[in-house]
């Protein structure tokens, strides 16, 4: 076969970032609308599974030994809990955040970062919710919120940026392998039990410590009840990874999404 | 103006799932050709600015291939690919429905994703209802429409966009007379404000009526394209000769 022409695309107008926007929070809206959607019990839900496990963990506590100090534990739990939900919310709606949305990307063009970005921009809007959990255990033990609080939309900001990454591999290969949405149930069981949600990381054995300080939920969850909890500043040791494995995974996942986006359709 | 231009553009698409994909690419296989097909080969197009151009073809021909390129869903794999202006495609007009919705709700999603602005929907609501025709039903699920209530909802959505390329499918078939004689002068008035219309179609009295130049692909070759009269006419004696 004869020599084929370079692929040249030229397309104007481009489409607004405004319109971006309006349609990333239209989907999302959306989302978190179909979800609950005929449900009796709506947001309800969201609250549901942090407050359940945080009243097993409370059990857990009362049959071994978990030290927190002077926090009580409930408390203890439920900052690591809220943290944790965040993530396997979103992780696990990230799944079907492309493959899901097949009909719309065969009609029309629209940059597809913005599925994975509202699948986020929901699991925020759960997070809100969740932060209600906490808020009522604050006022019910009374205990007084230090002024180290100012940290949290740090590392807010880090989670996110590890989430937006890890919500692009996942959406991503999820196209390409359905194993995937197999898989990341069964991941974030393991992965539950690995975080430092129920026990703190105080009590991560020594010989495994050097692996769980790259568990970069370790670092969130224990950096926001340093915040909440103890007046403390985030730990370094245990930040600093997570840092470093946030950056790397937003940028892996939204150069390699940004990469493969134009084959996506084809493929799915 | 020139709206659209193609030239030697070629789609190639891959016969394999997504993880028989991984591992062909992985792994070279003997011979990989086998597992490609060329959708588009070598097609040059050339559409300007307000012309009505139809596009036939059997079934497989490389016709939804061709719409799919202009609306920027999927890229060629060779060729140059240039278009201008806002495309708004109604192509599987029905998938883009959420069941769970009711039609409302569908309007303001639907008008979004062909590229209108919340506000501009707010504005033109009573008039896309209204041009559907199906006002009593507009806060009910759309999992209870008709087929025929869900297109006129669709499409209607469609015609109150402010498109300078309208592409459109054979979905609006599916309109009773009355809707479909509603559409077409909608979809004239469209294009005598300048949008650049094409039409993919098994009707060829409607190609032949609404349309100056007409597209013929043939396995993914432009076998024609020229004054719509003629083409359809020598289409049609191919596919007859073809069946005998």
């Amino acid at each position: 076969m004869a020599r084929l022409p370079a692929l040249q695309i030229q397309r104007s107008p481009r489409k607004s970032i405004r319109w971006t926007i309006e349609l990333m929070l239209n989907l999302a809206v959306h989302r978190i609308n179909t979800r609950y959607k005929e449900t009796l019990l709506g947001f309800g839900w969201i609250f549901l599974q942090p407050v359940a496990l945080t009243g097993i963990f409370h059990y857990i506590r009362k049959v071994s030994d978990i030290p927190t100090g002077n926090v009580p534990y409930a408390l203890f739990a439920a900052v690591g809990m809220v943290a944790w939900s965040f993530t396997s919310l979103y992780a696990s709606q990230s799944v079907i955040a492309v493959s899901g949305v097949t009909n719309i990307l065969k009609r029309v063009y629209i940059p597809k970062i913005i599925f994975p970005v509202s699948v986020l921009i929901s699991a925020v809007v759960d997070l809100c919710v969740m932060t209600l959990l906490l808020v009522g255990l604050f006022i019910y033990y009374h205990y007084p919120i230090s002024w180290t609080a100012i940290w949290l939309p740090a590392i807010l900001f880090v989670h996110i940026l590890f989430l937006i990454g890890l919500g692009c591999l996942i959406s991503l290969t999820n196209v390409f392998l359905k194993d995937v949405g197999q898989a990341i149930p069964q991941l974030l069981w393991l992965w539950f039990f690995a975080c430092p949600v129920f026990y703190p990381q105080s009590m991560v054995p020594e010989d495994f410590n050097l692996l769980s300080r790259w568990n970069p939920m370790a670092g969130f969850i224990e950096s926001y009840r340093s915040v909440l909890l103890l007046g403390q500043a985030p730990p370094l040791y245990l930040m600093g990874p997570a840092i470093l494995v946030s950056v790397i995974m937003f940028i892996a996942g939204v150069s390699l999404f940004g990469k493969l986006e134009g084959d996506l359709v084809d493929l799915l | 103006m020139s709206r659209i231009a193609l030239s030697r553009v070629y789609k190639k698409y891959c016969r394999l799932q997504g993880s028989q994909y991984i591992t062909q690419s992985l792994s070279l296989l003997r011979n990989p050709e086998k597992h490609w097909f060329w959708s588009l080969k070598n097609l040059d197009l050339e559409i300007s600015a307000g012309q009505r151009i139809g596009i036939i073809g059997a079934n497989g021909s490389g016709k939804t291939t061709l719409l799919r390129i202009i609306a920027g869903v999927t890229n060629a794999t060779h060729g140059s690919v240039r278009v201008k202006g806002r495309v708004v495609s109604l192509l599987d007009l029905f998938s883009g429905m959420q069941g769970d919705f009711t039609g409302r709700e569908n309007i303001y999603l639907n008008g979004i994703l062909l590229g209108m602005r919340r506000r501009e929907i707010e504005k033109k609501m009573d008039s896309i209802i209204d041009f559907a025709g199906i006002s009593e039903f507009i806060d009910m699920p759309v999992k209870h429409y008709s087929t025929g209530m869900m297109m006129r909802l669709a499409f209607s959505v469609g015609m109150h966009t402010e498109a300078e390329i309208l592409l459109i499918d054979e979905a609006w078939s599916v309109g009773d007379d009355e809707f479909q004689r509603k559409s077409l002068s909608r979809i004239e008035a469209l294009n005598k404000d300048g949008a650049t219309l094409i039409l993919v179609s098994h009707d060829m009295e409607i190609l032949r009526q609404h349309t100056t130049d007409t597209l013929w692909l043939n396995k993914g070759v432009s076998e024609a394209f020229g004054a719509s009269s003629s083409v359809i006419t020598s289409y049609l004696k191919y596919s007859h000769t073809e069946q005998s």
